[in-house]
């Protein structure tokens, strides 16, 4: 950088690890308005677009062919939610029937009343008084894990918590990290060994409270006054900065690497944990160990 | 003063025809969807992209498409600390407006907008320390490198330059002493560097006869910027496909 | 990530930060960026990279071979000269003994910024003649040598490495004392009188002559204050204590001048040492003193003829000054002005002078004083050994410096330029004076002309009007060959007449952009003087394919209008037109043919339809407050053969004078209107400001002596009270209080619209709102301009590049203002000269007039001849400023008053023959002074 940028934000730490090869070949990465293949006969994909009778990019990403498909796959991109993805957001509006749950995506999304599960497990069809009594439920501010149910062809979403794992979330921390850091699994409900529980949303949401519990209550009873003991807050600010020095370095989030920082982490105080220089070090320990786990499956 | 010294060149030591040095970061802020940070010359412009999001402004809404919204502001570093607190201007004067509302335009061409229904695209630009000319221009192509960040649907990259004509030749890239010379210029954009522009803004006043040659130095030199735009995309993925 | 691709020769970029004072104390940065690249020429003719590489100039060096011309470098040389030795001695530069010449860009921006005459003889040089000993090097943008602490060191040793042998740089310095820096740094340092020192060319003696001495100045010694430095006035002016101006000595007192403060309108007054070594026309930056030390001029003339006549320029060498020269400064408290001294010069407005030399008493003097032509430049110490064989030519000289510890600014000698007294060295002289171009059409012009003979013709263009039907005549004065419009009417019924005025289409030959339309544009006006003519188109065009002859076809820009009997305007239409005219007539002749009842035929009568409507006009831009004012100019009858003045001519005004003249003013401002309306940002106009109350203090005086009141309030009050100002007992009163109204006039300029206020364009003296000048295209560029604007107005031409640019307008004007008010002044001075080759031989006892009263002279004006003097009188005559009287032997002397005298030339000094006035009656013993007072601008106002 030249001399004059002073007073610009420091570098994203991603350049650290400039030399590390992130398994893409420099020749598969486009730009938009390039040509993508100069074979005809390919179907287009996301991120493609016809022009004439040639595809031409219109992300800035790697192009990734499977069969007669191709696409391109940028970095960055605001979530783009598929059915059955776990999702953990927050209620911005109470409307007829049903709330509105913004969830990083395009658009917010829709939690019709008739997906909830009310307090006491009831599964019984919604009257007018329930409807009335929407409020007591869901306010606006309300975490919430939901999975996502339906997506329509203009980009409206449906959740719904139909399920004893999903509700309202109690005392806890989200943290916000760009969705393309995690990948989809198996289960996104993790109850760390160190003593603390993870959501892991698919929308870059993720949740960390004391223990994950399935309550009965669908989570609407849940005291927001409890005492939480010192110990459990000190487990969940770690975890909280461990998250955010994985999202700065553009590691992918998920159990295990989590986990690792966090035991990588041990080794500093939690609040050094925010300098870019002790940051870097866990991260690059991560990594680390990250390959030589795959090595060691592979 | 003379734009062209009897020399041939210009003030900063540049021919007619060239551009000045382009600096450009992408990706520096994890605040937003898509940011970056481009210098043309001394006019630095950072840009930062938000969305597509649900649109707060609901009376711009459209059914089928969104719409970009797109915020401009002039920090202006030479003011005293003292001023900047009490005021910071944010400079929202007509010239502003029209920045905001060029670009705007610029890109909603530029954009798949179709995509994306019911939502909205937020362009924040921030010009910081002294403007050094050719303003607009260096906002396009910020705004351009912040949407490939932020992973938004393009028709291609827009590139864009600012071109005049003193004493009969064209110059291109005007900085700020050359603009103050009521020198007529033409601020361009093209998409990919073909010979689509997208934008065509024009200062002053300039004879018919000097416009063709005009528009095809422009369309040459937003090629080049173009170039320079590519490249540092492609920098930018190679350090930025996250490690798994 | 820094990405600047595909840029040939760019190097580096680096960010040059500078910092600027504010009024308020702060400081302000400013950062610029510099490219800085690696495709710059060295100029070497054989070097094989550097001709690859885009560069203005060709590579020149090394075609002229300067082995063995200079015993100090052996070698094959280049020069590279330094700042001060192309400020003091850029004239040297014309001499081939200088070549391979390398001038760095450093040194060419500082010659650039503090001497403009060099700058102008290096671009002329460098980029016009494309003189093969010179290069430029631009070691401000090449990345090895820029933003070193040492240019020319830099740049020396870089050129060195890069020729490898071929060719020796080498530093030449104008000081000496600069030599001992340079050579420490790089050897091959040389004094410029060195190296002059060592040249095998014959000029060398010459060369040696034209490099003055200069002592150091010893403190004891210094007559003057010591300017400031360049940082405490840019302090100053940015905190406000200083102010810039521009600098202008007092035409009746060398002591003392003027300072009009720019962008303010404002002037100061100053007074002998406080204007400090400034020279009329310097950029000065002044102090004001403080209001006890303010004071007024004095109302004694005192020129420096008369006081420096005599002085011996070796005596300064030894003299201590006596106080006696200094002005006492009368503590006066009514009517201070406000003062102030000079503190600094910003810029020099110097060039060479040309003038005579005073040689010194001792006959192997080297120290000579050279007396300028231009009265109001001081004299200046020069060093010469040929001052015997110069004492009999008339010399140019440029002024070096002025140091602080010398009564006279010291200067070199640059040229000589005939026998004093010649009558073709005198004009030369009053053509370089001026600034007038005078050079023969260059090869370039005369290409643009028509081939000789081709074809040339006038034909029928789509876009013309042929009007060769039409009964066409044009009326001049006798002998003139530029005939440049011509009139015709018709009448065509009984209410409404057609009246056409076509002006010559010169726009059509003179295209913009080539050669001959720039050498016009720098003309800017035709000169005249009493004996040629120097025309600002080459004749071919003037007197033949442009001027209107009797009989032959020609193109012309025609405006018609449609008029009522009264002379009412119904329409005007403007186009270009192709005409015949049937009559090239004298103003004479076209009178007989008008009064001659006999005559019927149709050119009379077309004529005789102009007068009557011209006359209409005549009386309404009368009823409108239109002046008329008289002129002292005479004209001389010349006998061609001999180039002798013969007789003064008696000017008669005909009726055909007022004709012409009124549908000249009725185009021009016609055209005005139309191309105001078209372009009204960059339209080109004429425009006489309205002239200050104050300004008309000499005509009310002087009117208030002999009776009469004169109301300045408005032009029709002016008018009007002139008119009645009858002097019954002397029919030359009124003429003399118009030549005094003259005199309090502003001046007209040209200007471009939209760069101020709309009620600024008035023309005063002709009682319109809008002017231009539109029917003289041939000896006056502004026509040329504007028939380019109206031709772009009704789209009968192309628009050329840069002809709507205000401004380019704007700077277009500025020239012709300059170049009109020159040719003006040599006009008169022309005039002046033929007067005294007239009374040469002769004597004449002639009327005079008393035109003012000083405290120690008397001005008397004869008016047959135009000669104005000042009679400066010796002590014992009682002269009462406050009642302007000069009472003597009984009698008393008012102004106005007329007088006889005695004209004749006092040539007892050969080298600057005079005219003297002696007073027949009343009879009082003076000594007479040449004074220049036949300028038609006030008294105080010189600047423009």
């Amino acid at each position: 950088m030249n001399h004059l940028a002073a007073d610009v934000p420091s570098i994203s730490n991603t350049r650290l690890f400039g030399d590390i090869d992130r398994g893409i070949q420099a020749d598969k990465l486009v730009i938009p308005g390039l040509p993508v293949s100069q074979l005809s006969g390919f179907m287009r994909g996301h991120g493609t677009y016809l022009r004439g009778d040639e595809l031409y990019s219109s992300l800035a990403g790697a192009v990734r062919q499977v069969n007669r498909l191709i696409n391109v796959q940028s970095v960055k991109q605001r979530y783009s939610p598929e059915i059955g993805d776990v999702v953990v957001g927050s209620i911005t509006e109470v409307q007829e029937k049903r709330w509105k749950v913004d969830i990083c995506g395009r658009l917010d999304a829709h939690l019709q009343l008739a997906s909830v599960n009310l307090p006491g497990g009831e599964l019984r069809r919604k009257t007018t008084e329930d409807e009335l009594a929407m409020r007591d439920y869901l306010v606006e501010g309300d975490f919430i894990s939901a999975e996502v149910q339906q997506v329509h062809h203009d980009g409206s979403i449906f959740l719904h918590t139909r399920s004893l794992k999903y509700g309202k979330l109690g005392i806890g921390v989200a943290v916000r990290v760009p969705s393309y850091l995690i990948k989809r699994r198996k289960t996104h409900f993790h109850a760390l060994p160190c003593g603390a529980g993870l959501i892991i949303g698919c929308n870059g949401m993720i949740w960390i409270c004391e223990q994950i519990s399935e309550d009965p209550d669908g989570g609407y009873n849940i005291d927001l006054n409890q005492h939480v003991p010192a110990s459990n807050m000190k487990v969940i600010s770690r975890l909280f900065n461990c998250i955010n020095v994985l999202a700065n370095h553009g590691i992918h989030i998920f159990e295990t690497s989590v986990m690792n920082c966090y035991d990588f982490s041990s080794a500093y105080e939690t609040k050094d944990l925010m300098r870019s220089d002790v940051a870097a070090e866990v991260a690059a320990q991560v990594i680390q160990q990250l390959r030589a786990d795959i090595m060691d499956e592979s | 003063m003379k734009i062209i010294n009897e020399h041939g060149f210009r003030c900063d030591g540049r021919k007619a025809q060239q551009i000045r040095n382009i600096s450009a970061q992408l990706g520096m802020d994890a605040s937003s969807e898509g940011a970056a940070y481009l210098v043309q010359g001394n006019t630095q412009v950072i840009c930062h992209v938000y969305g597509p999001h649900e649109a707060t402004q609901r009376s711009r809404m459209q059914d089928d498409r969104c719409f970009i919204n797109c915020q401009y502001e002039r920090f202006l570093k030479s003011r005293s600390k003292k001023q900047n607190n009490m005021k910071k201007r944010t400079g929202k004067d007509r010239k502003s407006g029209d920045v905001e509302r060029l670009v705007e335009k610029t890109f909603e061409t530029a954009v798949f907008t179709t995509n994306f229904p019911r939502s909205q695209i937020d362009i924040h630009l921030m010009v910081t320390f002294k403007e050094d000319g050719s303003l607009l221009s260096t906002c396009i192509n910020a705004a351009t490198l912040a949407l490939c960040d932020a992973g938004i649907p393009m028709k291609g990259v827009v590139s864009a330059t600012t071109c005049g004509i003193a004493e009969g030749t064209v110059i291109c890239d005007l900085n700020n002493r050359e603009e103050n010379d009521l020198v007529p210029r033409i601020t361009l954009a093209t998409i990919s560097g073909r010979d689509e522009c997208v934008l065509v803004e024009l200062q002053n006043r300039v004879h018919v006869a000097h416009l063709p040659n005009l528009l095809n130095t422009g369309k040459a030199m937003c090629l080049a910027v173009h170039e320079c735009l590519h490249t540092a995309i492609r920098d930018h993925l190679l350090h930025t496909i996250p490690i798994s | 990530m820094e990405l600047n691709l595909k840029q040939s020769g760019i190097v580096r970029r680096i960010c040059v930060k500078k910092w600027f004072p504010t009024r308020s104390g702060l400081w302000n940065k400013h950062t610029h960026e510099e490219y800085l690249r690696d495709d710059i020429s060295c100029g070497l003719n054989s070097c094989a990279d550097c001709s690859t590489f885009e560069c203005k100039l060709k590579n020149n060096l090394g075609i002229l071979c300067n082995q063995d011309a200079n015993i100090e470098v052996p070698s094959k040389h280049a020069i590279i000269f330094d700042q001060t030795a192309l400020v003091r001695f850029y004239d040297l530069l014309d001499y081939d003994a200088f070549q391979n010449v390398v001038i760095c860009q450093s040194v060419w921006n500082y010659v650039n910024r503090k001497c403009i005459m060099g700058y102008k003889k290096l671009n002329t040089l460098i980029y016009e003649e494309r003189s093969p000993r010179f290069f430029i090097f631009l070691n401000d943008y090449c990345e090895k040598t820029a933003r070193k602490p040492e240019p020319l060191v830099a740049t020396a040793k870089y050129l060195d490495e890069h020729w490898n042998g071929k060719l020796e740089p080498i530093i030449v310095c104008g000081d000496e004392g600069d030599v001992g820096k340079y050579k420490k740094l790089y050897q091959k340092s040389f004094s410029l009188k060195k190296y002059i020192e060592g040249m095998q060319s014959k000029h060398r003696q010459e060369l040696l002559d034209k490099l003055a001495a200069y002592a150091p100045v010893e403190e004891g010694r210094a007559i003057f204050e010591e300017h400031w430095s360049n940082e405490r006035i840019t302090m100053g002016l940015a905190t406000g204590g200083i102010k810039k101006g521009s600098f202008q000595i007092s035409r009746e007192n060398y002591r003392e001048g003027n300072v009009f403060i720019e962008g303010e309108g404002t002037q100061w007054f100053l007074q002998g040492m406080h204007c400090n070594r400034a020279i009329h026309g310097d950029t000065v930056a002044v102090q004001l003193l403080p209001e006890e030390e303010w004071s007024i001029p004095e109302k004694a003339l005192r020129l420096r003829d008369v006081e420096e006549y005599n002085l011996n320029p070796d005596e300064d060498e030894k003299e201590n000054l006596p106080d006696t020269e200094e002005p006492k400064a009368k503590k006066r408290k009514q009517g201070a002005l406000p003062t102030a001294k000079v503190v600094g010069i910003i810029r020099r407005n110097w060039r060479p002078y040309c003038g005579i030399l005073l040689p010194s008493i001792r006959k192997e003097g080297r120290h000579h004083l050279f007396c300028p032509a231009e009265r109001l430049i001081p004299r200046i110490r020069i060093e010469t050994e040929q001052a015997e064989y110069l004492a009999q030519q008339r010399i140019m000289v440029a002024i070096d410096f002025w140091p602080r510890d010398s009564k006279y600014p010291l200067g070199h000698y640059v040229r000589a330029i005939g026998k004093i007294g010649d009558r073709e060295v005198e004009n030369e002289v009053l053509l370089l004076e001026h600034d007038i171009p005078h050079a023969p059409f260059t090869e370039a012009v005369l290409d643009c002309l028509p081939a000789e003979g081709a074809d040339w013709k006038p034909f029928s263009q789509t876009h013309r009007v042929d009007c060769r039907n039409l009964v066409i005549c044009s009326v001049d004065p006798i002998g003139c060959t530029d005939i440049d419009d011509a009139l015709h009417c018709r009448q065509i019924d009984a209410d409404t007449y057609e009246v056409g005025v076509h002006i010559a289409d010169v726009t059509h030959f003179v295209r913009p952009e080539t050669a001959i339309d720039k050498e016009a544009a720098d003309r800017g006006t035709t000169v005249y003087l009493t004996d040629r003519r120097i025309d600002m188109l080459p004749e071919l065009l003037s007197s033949n394919l442009c001027s209107l002859r009797g009989g032959e076809e020609r193109f012309t820009f025609s405006v018609i209008w449609t008029l009522t009997k009264d002379a009412d305007i119904l329409s005007a239409k403007f186009h270009k037109s192709l005409i015949k005219s049937s009559a090239a007539l004298t103003y004479e002749k076209a009178q007989e043919m008008i009064d001659n009842n006999e005559l019927k035929d149709e050119v009379t009568t077309s004529l005789r339809g102009l007068m009557k409507l011209s006359k209409q006009l005549k009386s309404r831009r009368t009823a409108n407050g239109a002046l008329s004012l008289a002129s002292s100019e005479v004209r001389f009858d010349m006998d061609w053969n001999t180039k002798t003045p013969k007789a003064v001519q008696n000017k008669e005004h005909l009726d055909t004078h007022s004709m012409v003249e009124e549908f000249m003013l009725l185009a021009n401002i016609s055209v005005a209107e139309k191309i105001l309306s078209e372009y009204p940002d960059c339209a080109l106009l004429r425009r006489h400001p309205v002239p200050a109350e104050s300004s008309y203090k000499a005509l009310v005086d002087a009117a208030r002596l002999k009776g009469f009141n004169v109301i300045t309030e408005s032009g029709k009050a002016l008018a009007d009270s002139l008119d009645r100002c009858i002097d019954k007992t002397n029919p030359m009163t009124n003429t003399l209080l118009r030549m005094i109204t003259t005199r309090c006039m502003t001046q007209a300029v040209y200007f471009s619209a939209g760069t101020i206020p709309v009620p600024q364009y008035i023309h005063f003296g002709l009682a319109t709102p809008i002017y231009t000048h539109f029917t003289s295209p041939i000896r006056r560029y502004a026509d040329v301009i504007v028939h380019r604007l109206l031709a772009a107005a009704i789209a009968a031409d192309d628009i050329g590049i840069g002809l709507l640019s205000q401004s380019n307008i704007q700077s277009i004007s500025k020239n012709i203002n300059i170049r009109h008010k020159n040719a003006q002044y040599a006009g008169r001075a022309s005039v002046q000269l033929t007067v005294l080759t007239f009374f040469k031989d002769r004597e004449e006892s002639c009327d005079g007039f008393v035109m003012g009263i000083r405290e120690n002279g008397v001005q008397v004006f004869v008016p047959r001849y135009g000669i104005e003097s000042m009679i400066v009188i010796k002590p014992g005559v009682q002269v009462d400023s406050e009642a302007k009287t000069v009472g003597y032997q009984g009698k008393t002397l008012h102004e106005l008053d007329k007088v006889k005298v005695r004209v004749r030339v006092n040539s007892s000094n050969i080298q600057r023959p005079r005219i003297v006035l002696d007073l027949l009656d009343p009879m009082i013993p003076g000594l007479s002074v040449d004074f220049d007072l036949t300028s038609s601008e006030g008294m105080a106002k010189d600047s423009l």
